[in-house]
């Protein structure tokens, strides 16, 4: 039986096409609240955003910004407390059961720790089959075949690996295997939570270029949440910026990079540190640490940090307006001019 | 460190390294290196057979200067700086090779050989030093910052008891004293409201936080040689720069020597001196931080540095990636621990090992049959040359 | 800590109404007429019921149940329905001897335990260790009585005691040093068990600390050995070995009725047997108050003392 992984092409957008994208996922103001001993933690507080498909978004802010939270609320993991999340159109917030399930299909993760989130115990063909097994999308010869091809694909030799154990290879590997089983059910879309945040350089490299690889071959669109800045640019067509639960800045990598607009993505970019000596030296650091989001500050989020806060940024939340071209910016005074 | 220490120290190294009947010290040369690593080589008797995770390694380090030890998980990074402390346990494992750490020597005339110098200087052999002696140059001449915070601090004695015991019991201040110091201490490492954090545990502050006060920790009794490894290893961005910045400036008011640990190549990139690269439990590559990013010759640093993705560098740059992965130190190659992942490898590679070969420039050295030609190192901004300090470059 | 005191105290006091529960169901269900006992021959339906009426056992159970809280929780404990005596009197005859019991072994197994267990973590599967473990584990496997029957003759002539029986027991005021030495050999024997599981707990509690990071962070300070063992291991080490003496408490009661039997000692144990065989149900009903009551603070106060020891237990 002749196997039809790859996608056909009606439903491959090449990536940037401007103007006739196609919009796979629509997130509107998604909140997500966690209830702890009496108090609400507003961990995802209204963000919206598109995806376009075939491209791919960068997630990027510091640890407990609510990354992790938005992308298992798109994932259902975590419901969601109010907003909308449309996939294809079709409302994914208030579907419940089978058609949840049979949704959520669509839609994979991937994440940081890649040997936990394995079975130890079971056969790598197995664990890549699963998915198939639980939906039973295909048996006998049929199921083997997808299983081989897709080991090939991630680089693992299905002859010589298929039969060993989880628990017999290294995190690299596991994270190999665990992209084998999440593209095993032909997603659309994959979420990548810190997926190489726990592996050496020479290892993320590898899975970094090979996610690009699957990403042409299968016409997928990425999700890829991470906290180095680097990482993300490397991988994203386009990048947010998150802190506090809220978007500060969203916009195509290099022009966000290049320019910021938001004076926190501005101190996140001259924190981060780059491998060459020559690489500019930023003395004004952002002091101090995130505000607990039991409580967050009034207005601005960022205001308890931000140097140019002024009475404005405590009274008033400062909405999202655009920039330029698909760059939006969520601040009073951003630090290029706003196009009117 | 009081006198009476140092002459047991002393003492202790002339039990060593004099086999000859004069019982006189040996003086180090004034220019000699504040750490002076030779052959050390450190292994673990293990059930599964000796584990040698750093085989023969040897550098110098100087007074003022800031080195750099980086290399994959696994590269023996921790079980270098641990060796070098002397931390490591007694029992199950084993250190050869020789530390020797200058101390000052503050006895008389006569019990010299040779000449006394203006500021007299004696060598601590730390490989063979008994816990006992070790315990006189630990944190006060020696502190380390370990990989995690977490689990490195105690968490059930309050973060201010953690700071002041040094003080109190190596230095002898009074409890108020002590406190006040710490207090000080924590002002100094950053950290907002230092009466209050004084008083907390480990698990009331954030990882930030903590790494701050282990700083401070290491700090308490001014040190002449720091090892901090992975000290901003799993911090946010913003925060690692806020700890490297702390570190530059308390390295230069301190005057101290730091070994940075880590796998980032970025934290190295513009904070040291210079920079020592390991694979698989040895120095492959080493020289000032400018001919390693720009001139090295080892094939492993290179595609170490093509495989760091860069903010610099446009979105979906393609990065050179190293196939295979990180030997097994228990089953290492016979030749060139890279060459089942190297692409200059040729027959030799596969037989015979390389020892670490001078390059043209001054201090720098590699470890491979092969090397990748060397070329030009670009002029260094004002910025970074203003930290260049220890040893020095021909194209200075 | 305020708020994580009043959650044990909450639950340690719902413990204590579920056991006075349990045992009151336990009672009424138990074989035997307290009017026949009381009576005994003199025992006809009519006579007995008119007292059961008055002894207000005639009540519902539901009834019978909230008086006995209300009783205990004003110390209001009763008289005796035999002999008609207050049943606080016989308790205060017979708590001392059982409460110096559990509190002397407990101390004595406690004294021998830590030093012992440092020294044997000090250098793990060292010759100590090995040898000190493997003699823990023998005692372990062989239960208190029999430890208890084994011992009392050759320990009472090491220690030149007299071989007790019920009048050799002097009350603590009367003279101190004869009433610990009448109760030497049953504190002894009961200390053995506890002393095994203490032992064991603090031990391999104090190994795994001493591997901790924090330790290798504490010695590269500089400070001594044993302020690394005292400052350092000794606190994280303890919490296992607080709530093992806390959970030691209930199997050492049945340990204390055993050796109050075997050394004719009038405890509380004896007492209950007695009550049971009657059936007392107003004595039984005080001892079970009493001695749950006396656990549970026991365990209250190594709650305090754990939240005390490992901040991160007592903080949310
Ligand atoms: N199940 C939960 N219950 C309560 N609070 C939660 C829960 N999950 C997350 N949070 C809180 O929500 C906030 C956002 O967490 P999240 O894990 O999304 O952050 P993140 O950006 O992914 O951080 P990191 O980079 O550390 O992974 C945090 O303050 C966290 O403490
Ligand atoms: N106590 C020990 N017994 C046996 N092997 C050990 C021991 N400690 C370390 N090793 C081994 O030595 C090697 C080097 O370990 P080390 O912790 O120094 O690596 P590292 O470079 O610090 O890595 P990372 O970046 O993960 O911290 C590893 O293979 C490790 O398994
Ligand atoms: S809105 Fe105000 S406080 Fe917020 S980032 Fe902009 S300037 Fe700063
Ligand atoms: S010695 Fe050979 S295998 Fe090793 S790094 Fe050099 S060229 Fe590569
Ligand atoms: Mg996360
Ligand atoms: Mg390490």
């Amino acid at each position: 039986m002749k196997l039809e992984l790859t996608v056909t092409a009606t439903e491959i957008t090449p990536a940037v096409e401007e103007n006739e994208r196609k919009v796979l996922l629509s997130v509107e103001n998604l909140k997500v609240e966690f209830r702890r001993g009496g108090h609400v933690v507003s961990a995802v507080a209204g963000v919206s955003f598109d995806i376009y498909e075939g491209e791919t978004l960068g997630l990027v802010g510091e640890s407990g910004c609510g990354k992790s939270t938005t992308g298992r609320a798109l994932m259902r993991i975590e419901k969601p407390t109010s907003g909308s999340v449309q996939l294809d159109g079709v409302e994914m917030t208030k579907m419940k059961g089978r058609q949840l399930r049979l949704t959520r299909r669509k839609l994979q993760m991937i994440f940081q720790d890649p040997v936990s989130s394995l079975n130890p115990r079971r056969r790598v063909r197995d664990i890549v089959a699963e998915p198939i097994d639980c939906w039973r999308a295909a048996k006998g010869k049929e199921r083997d075949d997808i299983v081989f091809e897709l080991l090939t694909k991630v680089g693992i030799d299905p002859r010589v690996y298929g039969n060993r154990y989880a628990r017999q290879f290294s995190g690299g590997q596991c994270q190999r295997i665990s992209i084998a089983r999440a593209l095993a059910m032909k997603p659309k879309m994959l979420i990548c939570d810190e997926m190489v945040s726990a592996l050496d350089v020479s290892i993320q490299a590898q899975i970094l270029n090979l996610l690009e690889d699957l990403k042409k071959e299968y016409g997928l669109t990425l999700l890829f949440i991470a906290h180095d800045l680097a990482v993300v640019k490397n991988v994203s067509d386009r990048v947010a910026v998150m802190y506090l639960g809220r978007f500060c800045e969203i916009g195509p990598s290099d022009t966000l990079y290049a320019q910021p607009a938001h004076p926190y993505t501005k101190f996140l970019l001259e924190a981060a540190l780059d491998a060459d000596p020559d690489s500019p030296r930023h003395d004004e650091v952002l002091g101090g640490e995130p505000p607990s989001p039991l409580n967050p500050p009034s207005g601005c989020r960022f205001r308890t940090r931000c140097p140019q806060a002024t009475d404005l940024c405590a009274s008033e939340e400062p909405q999202m307006q655009t920039l330029s071209e698909g760059h939006q910016v969520a601040c009073h005074f951003p630090l290029i001019p706003v196009r009117r | 460190m009081s006198a009476e220490s140092v002459d047991e120290t002393a003492e202790a190294v002339s039990a060593v390294d004099n086999a000859t009947p004069s019982k006189k010290i040996r003086l180090l040369p004034p220019d000699a290196p504040l750490l002076s690593v030779q052959n050390v080589t450190t292994s673990f008797l293990t059930p599964r057979g000796v584990v040698t995770a750093v085989s023969d390694v040897s550098f110098d380090l100087y007074t003022n200067e800031v080195v750099g030890i980086v290399g994959e998980s696994g590269s023996g990074k921790t079980v270098l700086s641990r060796t070098l402390m002397g931390l490591q346990p007694k029992r199950g494992v084993q250190v050869d090779g020789s530390i020797q750490f200058a101390t000052p020597f503050t006895g008389t005339a006569d019990e010299v050989e040779g000449p006394m110098d203006e500021n007299p200087l004696v060598g601590f052999e730390i490989a063979r030093a008994k816990e006992s002696e070790l315990r006189k140059i630990w944190g006060t001449d020696i502190a380390m910052v370990f990989q995690d915070p977490m689990t490195s601090l105690n968490p059930v004695v309050r973060v201010g008891t953690q700071i002041s015991e040094g003080l109190r019991v190596r230095l002898g201040m009074s409890r108020a004293n002590a406190k006040k110091r710490a207090i000080e201490l924590l002002t100094q490492v950053g950290i907002p409201s230092p009466e209050e954090r004084y008083r907390m545990f480990p698990n009331q502050l954030s990882g930030g936080m903590r790494q701050r006060v282990m700083i401070a920790i290491a700090l308490a009794c001014n040190p002449r040689l720091l090892l901090a490894d992975e000290p901003t290893t799993g911090l946010d961005v913003t925060i690692q720069a806020q700890i490297l910045n702390l570190l530059e400036q308390l390295q230069a008011d301190y005057k101290m020597s730091v070994i940075l640990v880590t796998h980032d190549l970025g934290v190295v990139a513009t904070r040291t001196d210079r920079i020592i690269v390991m694979y698989a439990g040895r120095i492959v590559e080493m020289g000032t931080t400018r001919d390693v990013f720009y001139s090295h010759r080892m094939p492993y640093t290179e595609a170490l540095l093509g495989s760091t993705p860069k903010v610099a560098d446009p979105s979906h740059t393609r990065l050179t990636t190293i196939p295979g992965r990180p030997p097994d130190i228990l089953n290492l190659p016979q030749g060139c621990s890279f060459a089942p992942r190297c692409k200059y490898v040729t027959e030799k590679c596969l037989s015979e090992r390389p020892e670490l070969t001078p390059s043209e420039a001054t201090g720098h050295f590699f470890a491979c049959w092969n090397p990748i030609p060397a070329r030009a190192v670009p002029v260094a901004s004002p910025r970074a040359s203003a930290n260049e300090i220890g040893v020095d470059s021909d194209r200075d | 800590m305020g708020r994580y005191l009043v959650k044990r105290l909450v639950f340690l006091v719902w413990i204590l109404l579920s056991v006075m529960f349990l045992a009151f169901l336990i009672i009424h269900l138990l074989p035997g007429d307290p009017a026949q006992a009381i009576l005994q021959q003199g025992w006809t339906p009519q006579l007995g019921a008119a007292l059961n009426k008055s002894l207000g056992l005639d009540k519902p159970l539901w009834q019978q149940y909230l008086s006995y809280v209300w009783n205990m929780a004003h110390l209001n404990f009763g008289t005796d329905w035999i002999s008609g005596q207050p049943i606080s009197q016989t308790l205060s005859q017979c708590l001392p001897p059982t409460i110096e019991m559990v509190l002397l072994s407990q101390l004595l197994a406690l004294v021998l335990a830590i030093p012992l267990a440092t020294l044997a973590a000090l250098r793990p599967s060292g010759i100590f260790d090995r040898l000190a473990n493997m003699g823990s584990f023998g005692l372990l496997s062989v239960p208190t009585y029999v430890v208890i029957t084994l011992l009392y003759i050759p320990i009472s002539e090491w220690l030149g005691v007299p071989n007790s029986g019920p009048a050799s027991y002097v009350p603590f005021t009367q003279d101190w040093l004869a009433n610990i030495e009448s109760l030497s050999i049953p504190i002894i024997a009961l200390s053995i068990g506890s002393f095994v599981v203490y032992f064991r707990v603090f031990r391999a509690d104090l190994i795994t600390s001493l591997q901790d990071e924090f330790i290798t962070m504490a010695r590269s300070k500089g400070i001594s050995k044993s302020r690394i063992l005292f400052r350092h291991a000794y606190r994280p080490s303890s919490v296992a070995l607080l709530s093992a003496i806390g959970v030691n408490m209930a199997g050492l009661i049945t340990g204390t009725f055993i050796a109050e039997s075997v050394f004719q000692i009038n405890g509380v144990g004896g007492q209950l047997l007695q009550a049971t065989q009657q059936p007392d149900y107003q004595l039984i009903q005080a001892i079970v108050f009493v001695t749950a009551t006396l656990i549970i603070l026991i365990n209250f106060a190594i709650d305090l003392l754990t939240g005390y020891i490992d901040p991160r237990i007592s903080r949310d």
